[in-house]
């Protein structure tokens, strides 16, 4: 055996920490629990209910696993958080109707967010992963609730909006400087919240659309060989209507004064070299993860400026030579005015 | 009752191995690699009943494991680009020894193809043997084997290339000092 194998050989070996395994353990012996009583009363559903009603209560009424359900400080990665969670999977199990059931999802959106903005008080983005788990959840829930509605052709009342400004705000105050995942975590949330369902957008036939549309709609149908080079060039066209947008937000960005420089040039950078990844991808024949890769870059660049801070100096200033540059105005109309008025003086007096 | 305590069993004894397999896969993030570990467990759990007691629990895991990982990058719609050095690679390489060996190995086999990474991680890392590989990757014996030698090759000739870089850049210096 070389030296080569000797040292590959010779990799340490990692082993599971205790408290992690006391975790998994400890989840695998609730399942073990979960099954037998679902075992034992498999065809009593209403009694389960009603068990599941008085443990929410005592769950309640009780101290520590109360705890961990109500307060917004058992955030992920915190060790009630599990117990939070299975509570929440409770309260959806103990619901009957699909739109009491969207209800709670979002309700728990929310319960997302609220965890979200208590993480970054007590910046966790050194804790960068379980901030953008909770985003990633948060998503997947929001999906949850689309797909409830688009199913059963229900209409909740939409806190969507203000939820996605909530999200702009934790994007704000992230900034340009955050990692890419979080970047891309939130950027996405935001479009998830911000986007109508997913149906609705296969139904824009633009080029910026990445979506492949799931209803066939044409009646002969393409040969495989082809949909694939559709989708290729698809992609292609997008990665240039790419380029071309985050151009044009470059100049907009720039030319609004209420931004600082540095940070414009970090986030243009940031999409500068997603494309390039996704270019890099592409090249690679990586076809099943070019698709996230360009939902992810576009998410970023339709937020980008979301993620910058405004700079409080430059707007001052703006405001300062605005009213500046208005008060030159009036001054000009005064003197203007003064002129035109012993114009007219003198003209009478030689009369 | 038995097959609960059967899995349990089963859990003690590959609890590490599955940990290990994603730390060097997910840029030694511990957090993660124990998160992922947990799913992975949990997952099986679920579906212990289907599980042919015919075949090896160790292949079956690791399929579960491996699949798992590819759903990991795919729900969270982006991929995670190994190429980017995180600090969790710095704090594990600095802490074990040979650490500048290491460090360059570990860099190497980051950029290799997709498919030799994973032979090459499974056989000297999670220390599974051709075999059982095979059985995990669904793949031929002899097809894992060439793979892993190829896999080798390249990563020898790279190392070396690098080497004799460094020496050229070296004796470059001395010879204008």
């Amino acid at each position: 055996m070389d030296n080569l194998e000797k040292q590959l050989n010779n990799m340490p070996q990692q082993k599971l920490s205790a408290k992690a395994d006391f975790k998994i353990k400890g989840k695998i012996y609730f399942k073990i629990w979960e099954k037998r009583v679902n075992s034992i009363f498999l065809f009593n559903s209403l009694f389960l209910k009603k068990l599941g009603f008085a443990l929410l209560i005592l769950v309640v009424v009780s101290g520590v696993p109360g705890y961990a359900y109500a307060s917004n400080n058992v955030t992920q990665g915190h060790v009630l958080y599990p117990i939070k969670k299975s509570i929440e999977k409770i309260e959806v199990g103990l619901v009957f109707s699909e739109e009491a059931k969207a209800k709670k999802y979002s309700k728990f959106v929310d319960r997302r967010i609220e965890e979200s903005f208590v993480m970054m008080k007590k910046n966790a983005i050194n804790n960068s992963d379980n901030l953008k788990r909770t985003i990633d959840n948060l998503s997947a829930t929001d999906k949850k609730i689309d797909q409830i509605v688009e199913k059963n052709k229900i209409q909740l009342i939409d806190k969507k909006e203000k939820q996605a400004s909530l999200l702009k705000e934790i994007a704000a105050k992230v900034g340009v400087d955050v990692d890419e995942d979080i970047m891309d975590s939130v950027a996405l949330a935001i479009e998830e919240l911000e986007n109508e369902s997913e149906k609705e957008q296969e139904v824009l036939i633009n080029n910026k659309n990445i979506f492949i549309p799931k209803v066939e709609t044409v009646e002969t149908k393409i040969p495989e060989k082809r949909i694939v080079e559709n989708d290729v060039d698809r992609q292609k066209q997008v990665v240039v209507d790419l380029k071309i947008d985050v151009a044009e937000l470059k100049e907009n960005l720039e030319n609004k004064m209420q931004y600082r420089g540095e940070d414009v040039s970090k986030i243009i950078g940031r999409l500068d070299s997603k494309i390039e990844n996704v270019e890099r991808v592409m090249k690679e024949n990586r076809n099943g993860s070019v698709t996230g890769l360009l939902k992810s870059t576009q998410a970023v660049m339709k937020n980008a400026k979301h993620f910058l801070k405004v700079d409080n100096q430059q707007v001052n200033k703006a405001k300062v030579n605005n009213s500046a540059s208005t008060k030159d105005e009036v001054k000009k109309e005064e003197e203007n005015k003064k002129l035109n008025g012993n114009s007219i003086k003198k003209g009478n007096s030689k009369k | 009752m038995k097959e609960d305590l059967e899995f349990i069993k089963f859990y003690n004894q590959y609890k590490d191995k599955i940990y290990n397999y994603f730390f060097y896969r997910v840029n030694f993030n511990v957090c993660l690699s124990e998160d992922l570990t947990s799913e992975v467990f949990l997952k099986a759990f679920d579906k212990f009943d289907t599980f042919d007691r015919k075949q090896s629990f160790q292949a079956w895991i690791y399929r579960i494991s491996k699949n798992h990982l590819i759903n990991y990058y795919r729900i969270a719609g982006r991929e995670t680009d190994l190429e980017k050095v995180k600090n969790t690679q710095v704090d594990f390489v600095a802490s074990i020894e040979n650490s500048l060996e290491i460090e360059r190995i570990i860099n190497k086999i980051k950029k290799l193809d997709r498919s030799c990474r994973d032979v090459l991680l499974m056989r000297f890392v999670d220390q599974l043997s051709n075999k059982e590989i095979a059985e995990v990757l669904e793949k031929e014996e002899g097809t894992v084997r060439t793979q892993i030698s190829r896999a080798l090759k390249v990563l020898r000739e790279d190392l070396h290339k690098e080497k004799s870089e460094e020496n050229t850049c070296h004796s470059g210096r001395s010879l204008s000092d």
